[in-house]
């Protein structure tokens, strides 16, 4: 549609970021979250793997029953809920944290390897990727940790080679992609050298993208352990971790409902700030990649 | 009496930037089967005035008019369905990329069809027979074979020609057609030029040519509006305007072709303006050209009025005189 | 189109080649033997192990001592079933939820429904599924908390898909047994149609708006067709194409979302079947359980191309 020639003094990107409303509520959510996972040790009441034996399945303090020493209520096992679920999101977070970065690293290096390799070699192995994404993710995990076995660690490589995959994609096919523009071919003709050019000219160019690629793998990452722990095949129990919470409650939603909604509310309002920062992040960085 | 008759017609884009005024207050009056031509450069709100008229702006823009007369109908104390509907069945309008204007999932056959349908209809076999006519018309000698295709299968010169038969589908009293040759290869758009000319006589259809390009108006059209900064600041009979441009703008516009226009003496230095066309969010106080003319002077920030002028209708203060030419 | 069919057949066996390598690793890791190989390389074995699934002999479970491929076609239908259901669902909601949010851009139901769906988006399905059971089963008791169907009907398994079973035994129950089914279906069906819809309706809502931009709409909208028509017949057709390429990740969303739905609702289905084997590590389950949802991922996907390629002209017939 014709619209009138206007033209306006591009934004700079976090000056588009704060306008975002939902983006904003979302940082501020996630920050606090983080706060929360960074002081849990010091601000939880109690040792979340103590069970209180007398005060089994004690509702949170905003139902009659319940009591105020035990804030948001007690498990099955008369464990501290506030206190399994902030030791939790130290947890849930510091694993998601560790697996991006592992997957975004490997990821970076072997797709910035695969854009200066030969052709045949580089188009078999990206084909190898995308067999690999196109792969239902949760499938993929339960794969890998079927072949090494269940539990925390072996959850975790899961994931990390889960998310590897959409790291080398996008580095690979942004560094070849510039590697075709005309400045590229300019620098190119002017002598420079293959690693100057893609730490001065290409490196730069595609930075927005795998910003954002890592903020939604943080989700991604999140979700998956979480739903790994859930199905048993992640983190164990006693551990305090969300997806494992959820895994225990499943026996009492109808009597404690409190121990099933407070750990996945806790997943989702992470989930959710996540998404909402992500989307921020994609939209300033790069309105290309706008929906 | 007009065909068209159009008063005090503005059209404002809501944005984030505020308001925009992308057409303010132009006059338009076409007579059956005239040709008229508006010229002007991009954003100067050509194409945004030749929407407004056919009815199909975005939702973000408003549309006012004192006066909106089509084929003796008052637009103006109409609902936007009956408007739309009047419009539709005596306004057709073609644009400057013929290959997206069209459908790309859609046969030609297909587009053309449901053309037809919705003006006048006729049975399968009628129909069918009607767009191979309507082909053959606009000069696609291979109509059975394009009537199958896709536009992405043809060229550009062939689909402004099918843009064209969809157009004269509608029957419509007046064409307008936006830049519609700025796109295809030279040598295709002199063809498109003369068969537009060509209906427009064989039809007694008004033809409304918008360009930026003043070669294509001098030899087609009678009547030429120029444009600038959402307004139109000279209009006139386009020899008389050729020969003796009264608007710093169209003198301008003219001498950014050497060579050309009537007023060409060998010899004569170029007339040029500073600096570059304005955005319509930074529009300049009084006159929009002013500060780009070399005449303006204090009075030039009063914003000028289009007046009469030998025949013409001007926007400045300081009309240029023959000596000036 | 002869090009775009010969890339699509070497991706679908470069796929099938290395899902295959994958799965063949999984088998090597039984303590008993998935299959008896008649060579000690691993090369040939690998070969011998290809020609074994072409066999059908997908080897046989180290618990329960059945055929793999047999436990799999049972458990098959109960999947199929409740997928089925989810994605009609999902595509048919999505799809009208989009359409409609971007024929009102901007009021109330437009801004509902994109919050609502970015919340879908982030909701992780173990969480959302456990939700509606408190919600729908437990509290308000509209619907059965686990299960195909109740222990009432005795139902002999002709197809495995209980909707249609349970219509086989008209004669004997009526239509009570089919009902039951459908009754067990809904909620499994609307807790793993949740994520897709939201997302099948933002794309749609996206979609629809770019292409109701496009000049060939507004070249529609001068010949005076009718607003319905311009959506269903001139948009529609072009904004679902970009819908189909995030087909992909649908199904892949869809296959994630099957094994955490029948485990949470115990339906006897091939994630249920899969989980219980990776905990026991029965790798020749393992091994062919992975193997079969992967090649209905793989199929879909091919599906999905297809169905892209006939929608767009610009695929099928190259100027």
């Amino acid at each position: 549609m014709i619209k009138p020639m206007v033209t306006s003094q591009p934004k700079p990107s976090w000056v588009i970021f704060s306008q975002n409303k939902g983006a904003m509520i979302g940082l501020v959510v996630l920050l606090l979250i983080l706060l929360m996972a960074l002081i849990g040790p010091w601000i939880a009441p109690y040792d979340p793997a103590h069970q209180f034996n007398s005060k089994v399945l004690i509702p949170p303090i905003w139902d009659s029953a319940g009591d105020f020493q035990y804030f948001l209520g007690t498990d099955d096992l008369g464990r501290d809920m506030l206190s399994r679920l902030l030791y939790g999101a130290r947890l849930s977070l510091q694993l998601t944290f560790v697996v991006v970065l592992i997957a975004a690293l490997v990821g970076v290096m072997i797709g910035a390897a695969a854009a200066f390799i030969n052709p045949t070699l580089r188009s078999l192995l990206m084909r190898i990727m995308d067999l690999l994404l196109s792969f239902p993710s949760l499938l993929l995990a339960i794969a890998i940790v079927a072949i090494i076995g269940p539990g925390l660690p072996n959850a975790i490589y899961a994931v990390i080679i889960v998310l590897i995959p959409q790291f080398v994609r996008i580095t690979q096919s942004s560094i070849s992609e510039e590697l075709n523009k005309d400045y590229v071919m300019a620098a190119k003709l002017d002598g420079a050298k293959r690693l100057r050019l893609l730490t001065h000219h290409v490196w730069p160019n595609i930075v927005p993208a795998l910003i954002v690629q890592l903020t939604f793998s943080f989700s991604t990452a999140l979700l998956d352990i979480a739903a790994l722990g859930f199905l048993g095949l992640g983190a164990q129990p006693p551990m305090a971790e969300w997806g494992t919470m959820l895994s225990e409650s499943r026996a009492f939603i109808q009597f404690a409902p409190w121990t099933m909604t407070l750990p996945g509310l806790a997943i989702f309002m992470t989930v959710l700030s996540i998404n909402l920062v992500g989307d921020g992040v994609r939209d300033a960085l790069d309105p290309r990649l706008n929906r | 009496m007009s065909l068209l008759q159009v008063e005090n017609l503005s059209v404002d884009f809501k944005t984030d930037s505020g308001i925009i005024p992308a057409v303010d207050s132009a006059k338009i009056a076409i007579k059956a089967g005239q040709v008229q031509g508006v010229i002007g450069e991009s954003g100067s709100g050509k194409s945004v005035m030749a929407l407004a008229i056919a009815g199909l702006l975005s939702p973000a823009a408003t549309m006012r008019a004192d006066l909106f007369n089509l084929d003796g109908h008052d637009l103006t104390r109409m609902s936007p369905a009956e408007r739309q509907k009047l419009i539709s069945s005596n306004i057709s309008i073609i644009f400057q990329e013929p290959t997206s204007s069209l459908n790309p999932s859609l046969t030609i056959g297909y587009q053309l069809d449901e053309t037809i349908r919705f003006h006048g209809g006729g049975t399968r076999k009628q129909r069918y027979d009607k767009a191979q006519e309507l082909l053959s018309q606009v000069g696609i000698i291979d109509g059975k074979r394009r009537y199958k295709e896709y536009p992405h299968q043809l060229s550009g010169g062939l689909n402004q020609r099918v843009m064209i038969a969809m157009a004269l589908a509608c029957e419509p009293k007046l064409l307008i057609a936006d830049e519609p040759t700025t796109a295809l290869d030279v040598t295709v758009q002199s063809q498109i030029l003369d068969l537009l000319l060509k209906l427009n006589e064989e039809h007694n259809m008004a033809l409304m040519l918008i360009t930026h390009d003043f070669s294509i108006l001098s030899e087609t059209t009678d009547k030429v509006y120029v444009m600038y900064g959402g307004q139109i600041v000279e209009s006139g009979r386009t020899y008389n305007l050729l020969s003796q441009p009264y608007h710093p703008y169209t003198k301008a516009l003219l001498d950014s072709v050497p060579h050309y226009g009537l007023h060409y003496k060998k010899g004569r230095r170029l007339f040029n303006l500073k600096g570059s066309t304005p955005s319509l969010d930074h529009l300049p106080v009084g006159c929009y050209l002013g500060p780009r003319c070399p005449y303006a002077n204090k009075q030039c920030v009063q914003p000028p009025e289009l007046r009469s002028l030998k025949g013409r209708k001007v926007r400045c203060h300081f009309p240029l005189l023959e000596e000036d030419n | 189109m002869f090009a775009t069919l010969l890339k699509q057949l070497s991706t679908l066996v470069i796929s099938l080649l290395g899902l295959t390598v994958l799965t063949f690793i999984l088998s090597l890791q039984s303590e008993t033997p998935v299959h008896q190989f008649q060579s000690d390389h691993v090369v040939v074995q690998y070969f011998e192990y290809l020609q074994f699934l072409l066999n059908g002999d997908w080897g046989t479970s180290s618990i329960h001592k059945r055929s793999v491929l047999k436990d799999f076609l049972q458990h098959f239908p109960a999947t199929i079933e409740l997928i089925v259901f989810a994605m009609v669902l999902a595509v048919t909601a999505g799809l009208g939820l989009g359409i409609l949010a971007s024929t009102r851009r901007g009021g109330w139901l437009d801004n509902t429904l994109m919050t609502s769906s970015l919340v879908g988006y982030s909701m992780p399905i173990f969480w959302w599924g456990m939700l509606l059971v408190l919600l729908f089963s437990l509290t308000l008791g509209w619907t059965p908390v686990a299960g195909r169907i109740d222990f009432a009907y005795d139902i002999e398994p002709y197809t495995r898909f209980m909707l249609i079973d349970t219509l086989l035994h008209h004669n004997q129950y009526g239509f009570a047994a089919f009902l039951n089914a459908l009754h067990h279906l809904i909620l499994p069906a609307v807790t793993l149609s949740t994520i897709p819809m939201a997302i099948v309706a933002r794309m749609t809502r996206s979609s629809l708006l770019a292409v109701l931009k496009s000049e060939y709409i507004r070249t529609a909208r001068s010949k005076g067709i009718s607003k319905q028509r311009i959506i269903w017949v001139h948009a529609l057709r072009n904004a679902l194409q970009p819908i189909l390429t995030i087909g992909g990740v649908q199904i892949s969303i869809i296959m994630s979302g099957v094994i955490i739905t029948e485990y949470i609702f115990a339906w006897p289905g091939i994630g249920k079947w899969l989980l219980e084997a990776v905990s026991r590590r029965d790798f020749a389950t393992i091994q062919g359980g992975v193997l079969a949802l992967s090649i209905i991922v793989i199929a879909f996907n091919l599906a999905l191309d297809f169905i892209g390629i006939y929608l767009n002209p610009r695929l099928r017939r190259p100027s």
